[in-house]
């Protein structure tokens, strides 16, 4: 078991610097500089020199992508062409903001799925199950920030029951104790939380509906029904723990579409996180942040992935035994 | 004579194919009892309806595609099981009937102990605690014979081989003293020498808890050696009953007959054929395209014009009181066919 998880850590390490290398050679393509923003140049040729070779851009590109790792493995991530701070303080205020959102919307979308894919198994190809399916592809197939979009008109824009955009509303939150601030912030969170969290409670509920239908069919299922138990318990005990072993998978899968749903999320609701921080550095040219948002991202998704497998192994006694 | 326990009439048991390849009639109007006590020998081919029989008893049927026609009578201890509320249904399940499958590798869930899952029906018929179903798990482990069942209570499915978990599936179905336990081929999927000690198991836990048995298989080498009275079925209806030893020695349904001669050695207590019945030509035909007349003629040595146009009603064989053998085959109006043939 533990040589499995070294292997796997291992793996996760690797695919974390690939992305980064992506990233870093990808935007080095693209060209870029802190004197300014796009192609205009809005600084004299001598200071840009100077700021140039201040942020190493002058050295060759391998030995900027030697001393970027090194300081990478440092805790540096540098400094931001465009927020003149390092780039770690401008993570460590994005970071909280994604986490709240990601982790909302992770809670709607594996307890909504969850129960949605439960019942519709229960009720399989009667009406319920075909009205949610149908819904639940709706929602699949609509990209996102549209969705995102739709729910900010509607809800924020001509009903007035949410904010239409940020963390908080700073005026008030000035005024009020935090307490308050902190049911201001719930409030500002709700939209963005639903659209990412319904988007994938839609995903969720269809696999899930599978995975429990694939369960109710074998033939411990009709054994617990011959010991005269409930069919409330034969499906929420008996089938459930069977069929929640593949839902931890897909909890794994959920980390790279919450990051790049974040980042659309984040940006149709201003809501000032990792995608939104990734999104304004790509409008600058502002390849540390960039560059460190991908690793941040890289890094959630691998480590998201990794924890997946792990809950899985501890989860299913038929691996769990084996390794022990 | 005592009353039955348990009273299948005219049971009618249909699948709707998806496919629309017609309704499949699996279980076609079969009746027959099982008294106190007693050990009941189904027998016949695969696919000619025994595991349908069986689940419809306890209602276990998947609806849909499946569904048990109204007119269906089945009564166990004077309730007929098929009006009764969800509620009393459950209160029977695993508690007064308790049923044991085919295929033990798959019968068990995998995610719990079989610890947890021999004390459920405890907990649940019986209202024991946790732990007093605990301690009746590993007593019922170490009477089905289990060795170390103090340790193998913690135990998952995996972790065993199958003919242990066949001896778990009867400790689970034997956990409420059921009055009739329902054996659904429960050595097919086992080794010769499993199939020996399963049965004999079987045997023992039969005497020593008073309960009747249902023992459904294909061989009727199995049925030889412990069962009262047999039940043959072909193509989802009863083609003969009648008790062992009058079976073995008047057997009246040229089924039967085939059937007996591909067993080797009757006298034995387990056969060693499995499965394929080579004496009997051709093979069981589809349940959604019964033939018409005796469903057997097709493959009857004796058949007659009779046998394609008219279905044969269960006869009287004449033996011991009316009904106690009763078979499905024109010969029983004209014996001196079957003389004529020999
Ligand atoms: N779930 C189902 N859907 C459709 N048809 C079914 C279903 N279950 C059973 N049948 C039909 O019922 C017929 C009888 O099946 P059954 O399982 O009772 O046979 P069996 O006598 O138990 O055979 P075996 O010895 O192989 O267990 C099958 O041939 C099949 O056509
Ligand atoms: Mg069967």
């Amino acid at each position: 078991m533990s040589a499995w998880i070294v292997r796997r850590l291992a793996a996760a390490i690797a695919i974390v610097l690939a992305a980064v290398t992506l990233t870093f050679f990808l935007l080095h393509l693209a060209g870029g500089s802190p004197c300014g923003q796009r192609d205009v140049q809005s600084v004299a040729p001598e200071v840009c020199a100077r700021l140039r070779a201040q942020f190493g851009l002058d050295r060759p590109i391998w030995e900027q992508y030697g001393k970027y790792l090194w300081a990478v493995l440092h805790g540096d991530l540098g400094q931001s062409f465009w927020q003149r701070r390092p780039v770690i303080a401008a993570l460590g205020d994005a970071m909280p903001n994604t986490l709240v959102l990601a982790g909302t919307a992770l809670l709607i979308d594996f307890t909504l799925g969850l129960a949605l894919g439960v019942y519709q198994a229960a009720r399989a190809r009667r009406f319920g199950d075909i009205a949610l399916g149908n819904a639940a592809l709706f929602v699949n197939s609509m990209p996102t920030f549209w969705l995102g979009l739709v729910l900010l008109l509607v809800f924020g824009q001509w009903l007035h029951l949410v904010p239409v955009g940020g963390t908080h509303d700073p005026v008030l939150c000035a005024r009020l104790d935090s307490l308050h601030c902190v049911g201001d912030r719930l409030w500002h969170l709700a939209l963005p939380a639903l659209t990412l969290g319904l988007v994938g409670a839609a995903a969720t509920a269809r696999y899930q509906r599978a995975a429990m239908l694939e369960v109710i069919a074998q033939d411990f299922v009709r054994t617990a029904r011959a010991k005269g138990l409930r069919e409330r318990r034969v499906l929420l005990v008996h089938a459930l723990r069977n069929a929640l072993l593949p839902s931890i998978t897909l909890f794994g899968l959920a980390f790279p579409f919450l990051v790049t749903g974040a980042v659309l999320v984040e940006w149709v609701f201003a809501w000032p996180g990792m995608g939104w921080l990734a999104v304004m550095a790509i409008g600058q040219r502002d390849y540390p942040v960039v560059t460190a948002t991908a690793l941040v991202a890289s890094g959630m998704v691998t480590v998201g992935n990794l924890l997946a497998d792990v809950v899985y192994a501890a989860a299913d006694p038929r691996i769990r035994v084996r390794g022990a | 004579m005592t009353e039955p326990l348990l009273r299948v009439r005219d049971l009618k048991t249909y699948f709707v194919t998806e496919h629309g390849s017609g309704t499949a009639r699996a279980v076609d109007g079969v009746s027959f009892e099982v008294y106190p006590g007693e050990t009941l020998g189904l027998v016949g081919e695969s696919g000619c309806g025994k595991t349908v029989t069986s689940l419809s008893i306890l209602r276990l049927i998947p609806e849909p595609p499946g569904h048990i026609r109204p007119g269906s009578f089945i009564e166990f201890e004077g309730r007929n099981l098929l009006t009764l509320a969800p509620r009393e249904l459950r209160a029977i399940r695993g508690n007064r009937i308790a049923m044991i499958f085919q295929e033990p590798m798959t019968s068990l869930n995998p995610v719990f102990t079989v610890g947890d899952q021999i004390a459920e029906a405890a907990i649940v018929h019986q209202g024991l605690s946790r732990r007093r179903a605990r301690a009746r798990a590993v007593e019922m482990l170490k009477l089905v014979g289990i060795p170390d069942p103090a340790e193998r209570v913690d135990h998952y499915p995996h972790q065993m081989s199958g003919g242990m978990r066949q001896r778990v599936m009867i400790a689970m179905a034997l956990v409420c003293h059921p009055k009739l336990l329902i054996a659904d081929e429960p050595t097919t999927a086992l080794d010769v020498t499993i199939q020996a000690q399963i049965l004999e198991l079987l045997d023992r836990l039969q005497r020593d808890l008073g309960m009747a048995v249902m023992l459904i298989t294909h061989d009727l080498g199995v049925v030889a050696g412990t069962a009262d009275r047999v039940v043959v079925m072909y193509a989802g209806e009863v083609v003969e009953q009648a008790a062992t030893g009058e079976l073995f020695a008047r057997p009246l349904h040229p089924y039967t007959e085939g059937l007996m001669a591909s067993v080797p050695r009757i006298d034995t207590r387990v056969s060693q054929v499995r499965g394929r019945l080579h004496s009997i030509p051709g093979q069981v035909p589809a349940a959604t395209a019964w033939p018409a007349g005796c469903r057997f003629h097709p493959r009857c040595p004796y058949a007659w014009d009779r046998c394609r146009q008219e279905a044969p009603p269960p006869l009287d064989a004449g033996a011991g009181e009316p009904g106690a053998h009763t078979v499905r085959c024109w010969l029983l109006t004209e014996p001196q066919r079957r003389s004529a043939r020999a």
